[in-house]
């Protein structure tokens, strides 16, 4: 699972769960917490289907850690491969 | 009539009666799993000769919300211990602060809650076990939410709990049958008394919610009648219509409701109902009774207010804490002729009913509850941009960052913001940014004027 994948999988779930978004255009450094409309339950409740999506689990303190789409993309890379 | 419990052991004791009624559900593996009044009692004797066995005088505990973690604190008050909840999930530092504060003899904790990079160094220095000689039961030291600079330990006795749990039902009664869904932490306070020990005192089932990934379902699989929630959890809960037809009463903690969603709330049928209470009064002291004004809260009994000239709200109560924990100083600088003084503002209207109208410092409560304060954050920004004009402020419970300057670029602003979003919990980060395109107001001795941005 390459990197574009999972960025494509995040898009569409935050859009899916947040669509009144910001920001029309999401990238690897859109910063969640100011260029979305995503809020920290909604923020979880994305990255529990993407650990569904995935079959992994992300501690509930690594989820405060990010801030950048990029982040959560790069962490789930990482814990897939 | 409700029986006004001063032990645990009473109020426990009381429960076992009905020995065959469920007292806590829970899931495992999706599969429901029911405690009798019986087993759970049994199973908080067990652990009460556990703690003793063990000479735990003082036991810190990170477990998640769980049966164990409800054995682990009602067995160690019982056996007369000192007892702290600290929740898992909060980041390492902030655990090890607390601990560093509490300085407990043993620590309950699940090794698989901490990655190998997660050591709590305190577990080095823990003391040795000592006899308990204390015959009555112990008491607990229940953390503030710590945002507005290290979060203190609040000393609360069992019976100032217990009273808690009463002068709620007074307000807003639990009937048998009434199935409370516990979403909130046990470490916090609110959470502790309203989804745990109200109904566990007063006949109500309490089924233990999975966490923040299961917010959406839980309510539909426990198909609870009473909700105690914090306004962001009430927000979320009612725009992914995950709001059960089987509630009958929401009860709001630890902060304000936008008036659209209290609309939306009501017209679903449901009591919605407001506390008003602190970690140092053991939760409630104020509860709304009346739906068509569920701000105007009424107070609980055993309570009396006083309203300073300033408009800072007094509380003189059976259940205002026995002191901050070790910080006599702090303790002091709070108490006033018997009364807690606290940071809120609020007035008393024609009908004895309180209203909270804001604070008096630079705190701001933020949507899920959580005290965030500016000043301090400020000062730690101010160490990174020593030449920038900026404050923090609250916009719809979320924080916002407001600045001016005519040289800082974006993308510099960014990597700031960014990095200190980076040290923050989840639910304290920068939200909203937004430039100005003048000077912040401020006052002659070059104080903020917040209420402007």
């Amino acid at each position: 699972m390459n990197q574009q994948n999972i960025f494509d999988d995040t898009i569409s779930i935050i859009k899916a769960y947040a669509p009144d978004l910001t920001k029309e255009e999401l990238t690897m450094d859109t910063i969640i917490n100011t260029e979305t409309a995503v809020d920290s339950l909604g923020f979880v409740l994305i990255i529990s289907k993407l650990e569904g999506k995935y079959n992994i689990r992300i501690p509930d303190r690594q989820i405060s850690k990010f801030i950048t789409i990029g982040d959560v993309v790069k962490y789930i890379s990482k814990k897939a491969s | 009539m409700n029986i006004k419990f001063t032990k645990l052991n009473n109020m426990l004791t009381n429960r076992a009666i009905f020995e065959d009624y469920p007292c806590i559900k829970y899931l495992i593996d999706d599969k429901l799993v029911v405690i009798s009044n019986k087993e759970f009692f049994n199973n908080c004797l067990i652990y009460k000769k556990i703690v003793k066995e063990m000479g735990i005088s003082s036991l810190a505990i990170l477990l998640p919300k769980s049966p164990e973690l409800i054995y682990y604190f009602l067995g160690s008050i019982l056996a007369g211990s000192r007892t702290c909840l600290i929740d898992n999930t909060e980041p390492i530092e902030k655990i090890e602060q607390m601990l560093r504060t509490f300085q407990p003899q043993y620590i309950a904790k699940n090794n698989d809650d901490f990655s190998a990079d997660e050591n709590l160094s305190i577990e080095n220095t823990l003391v040795n076990k000592t006899n308990i000689n204390s015959a009555s039961e112990g008491d607990a030291v229940f953390f503030t939410s710590g945002t507005s600079g290290p979060a203190k330990g609040v000393l609360l006795s069992a019976s100032s709990l217990l009273a808690s749990a009463y002068n709620g039902q007074e307000m807003l009664p639990c009937h048998d049958g009434d199935v409370v869904l516990s979403l909130l932490p046990f470490s916090h306070i609110y959470g502790f008394i309203c989804t745990f020990l109200w109904p566990l005192c007063y006949g109500g089932i309490i089924c233990l919610g999975r966490g923040m990934r299961s917010l959406l379902t839980d309510p539909k699989i426990f198909s609870p009648t009473i909700l105690p929630i914090i306004p962001s959890l009430a927000t979320f809960l009612l725009l992914h219509d995950a709001l059960d037809e089987n509630i009958k009463t929401i009860l709001i903690g630890a902060g304000p409701l936008s008036e659209n969603i209290i609309r939306l709330i009501k017209k679903k049928n449901i009591i919605l109902s407001f506390g008003y209470g602190l970690t140092e009064t053991s939760s409630g002291v104020a509860i709304s009774v009346n739906n068509s004004d569920p701000l105007a809260m009424a107070k609980c009994p055993g309570n009396e207010f006083k309203i300073e000239e300033d408009g800072r709200i007094l509380i003189k109560s059976n259940t205002v804490m026995l002191g901050y924990f070790n910080d006599a100083k702090s303790t002091s600088q709070v108490m006033k002729d018997g009364y807690f003084i606290t940071n809120d503002i609020g007035f008393i209207d024609k009908n004895g009913c309180l209203h909270i109208s804001g604070r008096t410092d630079d705190i701001i409560i933020l949507e899920n509850g959580t005290k965030f304060n500016c000043a301090k954050a400020e000062e730690d920004f101010q160490k990174q941009m020593p030449y920038l004009d900026f404050a923090f402020a609250e916009s719809n419970g979320k924080i916002k960052f407001v600045y001016y300057s005519k040289d800082v670029s974006k993308l510099e602003m960014d990597k700031y913001i960014n990095a200190f979003n980076s040290s923050q919990p989840i639910y304290s980060k920068i939200s909203i940014i937004e430039k100005l395109e003048h000077p912040l107001y401020r006052t002659k001795t070059n104080k903020i004027q917040r209420y402007k941005l």
